[in-house]
Formats: C-alpha cells, sequence, structure tokens
C-alpha cells in the first residue's frame, strides 16, 4: 500500500479573487511501513497535501497515485481508499458526535458495512489500542471527555476502520506532557505492532525525532528537505532559517559543542544523548560521580 | 471541495471605489429602499429597469462580477424549484393554459409569476450582496446602530441588535470553514457525502450538523466571555473611536436613489399586469 505523488499543485479558492497557491510541484512517495514525519512552519501546505493521501482533495493538476489507482480516475472508488487511508484530524470536535463513545467509534466500521460482531470486536480492539479502557468508557457521554480523552477517542474512530495508512494531522498540539507521552506511545505500538505506515504531521521537532525515521520538511508549499530523521535534523541552520526550532536534544549537544565538548551532533533522542554526554565525561575522567 | 468558494454572503472585499465611500448609514437606507420597492413591482418592465440599476451598481463598486453571480450557484436548485411550483400550480382566474407535461398543466400566469418571482429573488441577493461586499462589519455595526437610534426612547434595544445582527454575518464565512472541516473528518471516515437516495443523503447530515450546532455554542459561550472580560454591557452610554459622517457623495447617493424609487413607483402606480 503506497502514495506516489507526482507534479502536484494546488491552489485554494481559484477563479476568485481570493485565489491563493499553496502546493507547487510536489513529486514524493510513500512506501509500505514506513514512519514519515511531515514538518514545516504553519501555512506551509502540510495539511493539504495530507488530504490527498486519503483522497478527500482530487488533484486538478498533478498526479496521486494510491496503491496503484489514480485518485483522479472517476473509476476509483475513493470511499475505499478513504478506509485504507485513515486520517485523524487535529480537532477531535470536528469528528466526535455520537452520544457515547462506543457509537462513535463504531461509525467508521458501521460505514463499511461490517456485520455487528465484528464491529463490535472492531470496537473493542481500537479503545485498547489508544488505552481507553472498553468497560470505563463504552458507555461514556463524549462531553465528558477531557482533551486528551476526546483526541484518543478520534483516534480510535479512526482506526476502527483497520487502516492500512495512518495519516496523524498535528494531534499533539495541545495536549499537556503527559497527554502527548500517551499519544506517541499509541502511534509507536501502532507502527511496530500492527505495521501501519504512519505520516505524523506535527510542529514540534521533538514529537518527530522520538519517532520518525524520515523527514519530510516543507515550506511555503514545497518540500524543501526529504531524507533519514538523522540527516535532516543535523542540518540545524537551515531549519532555524526556516523558522523551526531543531528538537531539544540536538540545541543541547550544540552548545556543548559550542562550549568545547567534542560531542557528535547526530543525535535522535535521550538516551543517544546521554550516551554521548556520558562518554565524553568519561574521557575527561568526571566519570564516577555522574554514571 | 472548498465549500467556502461560493459563500460571498458576509464576505467583504475592500476597495475605494464610490460606493465603497458611502456611509454606511446611506447605504443600509438605500438597501432597505431597493429592497421595499422590489416587493412591490410587478412588471417585467419595471425589473429590467431595477436589474439595470443593479448592474450599473455592481460596476460601479469594481468586484469581479463572476465573483458576485458565483453566490447565486447555492440557490439555484430551490429557485428552480419555485419557479416550478409557480409554473404549474398557480392557476389565477382568467389565466390559459399554454401547455402540459403529464399531468401538470403550466398557465401563462403561472410562468409570468414564477420567472418574476425568480427575478426578484436574485435582485434580492444582488441588493444584499452589493451591500455586505462594500461595507466592513464594523461599518454595518455603525451604520445600523445610528438607524436605530431614535428609537432607543421606545425600548428597542439598537445597538444590542446591531451587534448581534453583525455578529451573525461576522461568522458565517467561519462557520462555513468549520462545516468544511467537518465535512473532511466525516468524509476520511467513509461518510459519502455524494451517493445515496435522497432520503439517506439527508441523513448524512447530522455527523456534519452536530459538530457545528455544538462548536457554534460553545464559541458563543466564549464570544460573551472575551466580551464581558472587555467590560461590555451593552449599548447604553458606549462611545464610538470613529464618528460617521455624511460627506457630498452621500447628498448624491440620496438624490439618485430618490431619483430612481420616484421612477419605480411611477411605474407601479401606472403600468399594472391583468394580474
Amino acid at each position: 500500500m503506497s502514495i506516489k505523488i507526482t507534479g502536484l499543485n494546488h491552489s485554494y479558492k481559484a477563479g476568485t479573487p481570493f485565489e491563493k497557491q499553496v502546493l507547487f510541484d510536489i513529486n514524493l512517495e510513500i512506501g509500505q511501513g514506513e514512519f514519515v514525519g511531515i514538518i514545516g512552519p504553519s501555512q506551509a501546505g502540510k495539511s493539504t497535501l495530507a488530504q490527498y493521501f486519503n483522497a478527500i482533495y482530487v488533484p486538478v493538476r498533478g498526479k496521486v497515485m494510491i496503491n496503484g489507482q489514480d485518485t483522479a480516475d472517476k473509476n476509483t472508488d475513493l470511499v475505499k481508499i478513504r478506509h485504507a487511508v485513515g486520517y485523524v484530524f487535529q480537532n477531535p470536535d470536528y469528528q466526535l458526535f455520537k452520544p457515547t463513545v462506543g457509537e462513535d467509534i463504531a461509525f467508521g466500521p458501521l460505514n463499511q458495512k461490517c456485520p455487528r460482531e465484528e464491529v463490535e470486536a472492531r470496537v473493542r480492539e481500537a479503545m485498547e489500542t489508544v488505552g481507553l479502557d472498553y468497560h470505563t468508557f463504552y458507555k461514556r457521554d463524549i462531553f465528558s471527555l477531557s482533551g486528551g480523552q476526546k483526541r484518543r477517542a478520534a483516534i480510535a474512530g479512526v482506526l476502527a476502520c483497520r487502516p492500512q495508512i495512518l495519516v496523524l494531522d498535528d494531534v499533539t498540539a495541545g495536549l499537556d506532557p503527559q497527554g502527548r507521552e500517551d499519544i506517541l506511545r499509541v502511534i509507536n505500538k501502532l507502527h511496530r505492532d500492527k505495521k501501519i505506515t504512519i505520516i505524523f504531521i506535527s510542529s514540534s521537532m521533538d514529537d518527530l525525532a522520538r519517532l520518525a525515521k524520515r523527514i519530510i520538511v516543507m515550506a511555503r508549499g514545497r518540500i524543501v528537505m526529504d531524507g533519514p530523521a538523522r540527516e535532516i535534523f543535523a542540518r540545524v541552520e537551515q531549519l532555524k532559517a526556516l523558522g523551526l526550532e531543531p528538537p531539544q536534544v540536538i540545541e543541547i549537544m550544540h552548545r556543548l559543542k559550542d562550549k568545547g565538548f567534542s560531542v557528535p551532533l547526530s543525535i535522535l533522542n535521550l538516551e543517544e544523548a546521554l550516551e554521548a554526554i556520558r562518554a565524553v565525561l568519561k574521557k575527561t575522567g568526571v566519570d564516577q560521580a555522574w554514571s | 471541495m472548498e465549500l467556502t468558494r461560493n459563500i460571498t454572503l458576509g464576505v467583504y472585499l475592500p476597495g475605494d471605489t464610490t460606493i465603497h465611500r458611502l456611509d454606511p448609514r446611506t447605504k443600509i437606507s438605500a438597501a432597505m429602499v431597493l429592497l421595499a420597492l422590489l416587493f412591490f413591482i410587478k412588471t417585467y418592465t419595471a425589473f429590467v429597469f431595477f436589474a439595470a440599476f443593479m448592474a450599473a451598481l455592481v460596476l460601479l463598486t469594481r468586484i469581479p462580477v463572476k465573483y458576485v453571480l458565483s453566490g447565486l450557484k447555492p440557490m439555484l436548485p430551490v429557485l428552480l424549484i419555485m419557479w416550478l411550483c409557480q409554473l404549474f400550480l398557480q392557476k389565477p382566474p382568467g389565466s390559459e393554459i399554454i401547455f402540459s407535461l403529464w399531468i401538470f398543466k403550466a398557465s401563462d400566469a403561472g410562468l409570468r409569476l414564477g420567472t418574476l418571482m425568480s427575478i426578484r429573488v436574485i435582485l434580492l441577493y444582488l441588493v444584499v450582496t452589493v451591500l455586505t461586499m462594500t461595507t466592513s462589519l464594523v461599518e454595518l455595526a455603525d451604520g445600523a446602530e445610528a438607524l436605530l437610534k431614535p428609537f432607543r426612547k421606545i425600548g428597542v434595544p439598537s445597538q444590542e441588535l446591531a451587534m448581534t445582527g453583525i455578529i451573525a454575518l461576522r461568522f458565517v464565512p467561519t462557520l462555513a470553514e468549520e462545516l468544511e472541516k467537518i465535512v473532511k473528518a466525516q468524509m476520511a471516515r467513509g461518510v459519502a457525502f455524494d451517493r445515496g437516495n435522497f432520503i439517506q443523503r439527508t441523513a448524512k447530515i447530522f455527523p456534519v450538523l452536530l459538530p457545528l450546532f455544538i462548536n457554534a455554542f460553545k464559541r458563543g459561550e466564549e464570544l460573551i466571555t472575551a466580551m464581558e472580560a472587555r467590560n461590555y454591557t451593552g449599548g447604553s452610554g458606549r462611545t464610538k473611536m470613529k464618528v460617521l459622517k455624511m460627506c457630498r457623495c452621500d447628498a448624491g447617493a440620496f438624490i439618485v436613489l430618490f431619483i430612481f424609487a420616484a421612477g419605480m413607483v411611477a411605474l407601479i402606480v401606472m403600468v399594472g399586469p391583468p394580474y
């Protein structure tokens, strides 16, 4: 299940006085099982691009092939594509509408015309995956949920459709650190255990540093960087020029280097940073107190 | 996909044309006069003059005509249904049947009334659109409030009414945007809005209408809190940063309006249709 985009351009309100081009000549391929992070300053076109992945937008200029099917082709079943490519929006309030959590999560599979028992099984599985206890939350009123719980319920609602690709659009924004941890853990589990291709759109470099293997950086409607995470994060100056803050660990490594410590700069996460710092401290003999 | 494409109601396009520079009180009163006239004219001739007047106004605003007319698109199905109803159901005494389709008989009165009604709706839309496209929300609020001020003495809450109306207008594009996001979120879960028979499609409005309403209420509450936090306690005693002032172009506009209205009234009174 793969996505291949060639020569994609997109304009909003084309033909009106408000016309604005937001995507310029996008070329990109995402393969099965990848974990791709898409990052960029706001208004870079990340969400617009992502909405081509599940055929919410169909190309007017350019070509989008999902799983070998051309989304612009009139014979392509777009609804099937939307079941196979799940999309979780940032604001769960735009999605949750049924009276109870269980009913809302069941909405997706019911649209897929699943038999009753399978719907039940999928709802249970989805709730378990996102960490919402079945017995506590199944009959809960959606208005009684906290922000983080709503977000998890929304993700569960999309997971219940059993997608092969999952697009997460800025789902950690506005969450407290614990909420963030919970969501990231869920996403990691989905990628590792269920082998779902994850496309993670975020403005937080730290989130991406933890999970993404490949990073695509967008700015002003174009893809400006596309490569392995380590490589992209190392380009601190370029990222800063685009208005993006590099992951905190990398920032720390750079500052240590500036102060004269010979630490490597291509660090991805806290563990690697600790290892690197320990190694340097060992060399300078301060090992005992810090190990 | 964009639902906000054809929402032209409430959308303000800034400009520096004569119409843009008119005092909002002038524009609002003119709009009311024109709307009142619209309800009384009944002949093709009168409508032709009215349409010509509106065409002149639209051109004066220098807003692309295509854009102004694009707001009519959502209305077309309803207009068509209304026209067909008038065509086949109007049978006032003295009318003749001009043709029949299956069991439906179309009368010439029906054709005339249906067409006139449709034209009336289109012209109504044009009057309101010219007003909202050339007058910013703040201007509209000030203008409406000023016009209603004399009625405060008899207990009409002029400022509050103006505020309510303007907030409602101001949120039309915002709600349309939110509607689009909700539609996308439900589309992403497999709701096919373009499939199914009429009943099925109507049922699909719930996954969209509910979040929209809930969010609208939440927004309303937040707005009230924000306004109260900035000390809004209603209209009495409220002062203004920019005070409205009429100028020479307003006098000119009123003269043009008066001449046009007089002409229309003459047409209404002198030339009446048989029915």
